[in-house]
């Protein structure tokens, strides 16, 4: 234990053994870093009068729908 | 076939991988069986990693057919050119961090000006903790601050990510665990370090254009 209470603990871990735990703790590092990589944004402002109202920032998914609906439905 | 990413026309992987050439480029794709959901993607993205340099990956959680990864490369080429020129010979290293916050506990507020004051001291005070982590992990090994990728996940945690050369990543990775363990008394919180990952904090086509 340390000056907060809090446990200090380091780990080092290769890309594929966190790819293939189940760790609770890598599945969450695995999770957020495979939303990177190669994903093109769009924005769109909608405005009145000169005015920015409101802002979107979107991220475009190339693929359609039928084929999304079929990964998604694939067991993990 | 599904598409993995991207690198140079004249490359030439092996299994599981193969390329289809677009001009200047080339899209790198498996078969559907080799990429049945995101986890199945990455771990052949990390095959493609050891076989190309350089290569450019595509999220492993977007869904990519090959006939759509040609499309993207031929309206894109000059943006995947340089983003593939800026991720030569380098791969990424990451740091998890999540720790606790003793002064995360929200006392009560009088008014919305206190509450929006509040707020807004707990974010100088998150930035802070982030920029203090990210200066003590990756103070041992040569890499810029202006290299690093930080971002903040929560009130507790972020992810600093790295791009290194692909000689000198698995040398790296120790040296920021061994400044992790260092900080037992100065600076707790539980720290994983992972890697090596294709480039994927420094994939953005957008990031090209700006």
């Amino acid at each position: 234990m340390n000056l907060s209470g809090h446990e200090h603990s380091v780990q080092m871990v290769s890309a594929s053994d966190a790819l293939l735990s189940s760790d609770h703790r890598l599945v969450d590092v695995v999770d957020h870093l495979l939303d990177k990589g190669v994903v093109l944004r769009g924005e769109l402002w909608l405005t009145v009068a000169d005015v920015d109202l409101v802002f979107l920032g979107l991220d475009l998914v190339l693929a359609s729908p039928d084929r999304m609906r079929a990964d998604r439905d694939r067991p993990v | 076939m599904i598409a993995i990413g991207w690198c140079y026309a004249d490359a030439s992987p092996l299994e599981p991988c193969a390329t289809d050439k677009v001009g200047n480029v080339a899209v790198v794709y498996v078969s559907k069986n080799s990429a049945r959901d995101a986890r199945a993607r990455a771990l052949a993205q990390l095959s493609a990693v050891k076989m190309l340099d350089p290569f450019l990956p595509l999220s492993p959680k977007r869904y990519m057919s090959l006939n759509e990864a040609r499309a993207l490369a031929a309206d894109r080429s000059e943006d995947i050119l340089a983003r593939l020129r800026s991720l030569s010979g380098r791969v990424q290293i990451s740091a998890h961090v999540t720790w606790s916050n003793p002064d995360q506990a929200c006392s009560t507020v009088a008014s919305g000006r206190d509450w929006l004051a509040n707020r807004c001291a707990r974010i100088g005070a998150l930035q802070h903790r982030v920029e203090i982590w990210s200066r003590t992990l990756f103070h041992a090994i040569d890499v810029p601050q202006s290299s690093i990728v930080k971002e903040v996940l929560g009130p507790e945690s972020a992810r600093f990510d790295a791009l290194v050369r692909q000689s000198s990543a698995c040398d790296m990775m120790e040296g920021i665990a061994v400044s992790a363990r260092d900080l037992r008394n100065t600076l707790p919180g539980q720290v994983t370090v992972s890697g090596v990952w294709p480039g994927y904090s420094f994939s953005s086509l957008d990031m090209c254009a700006s």
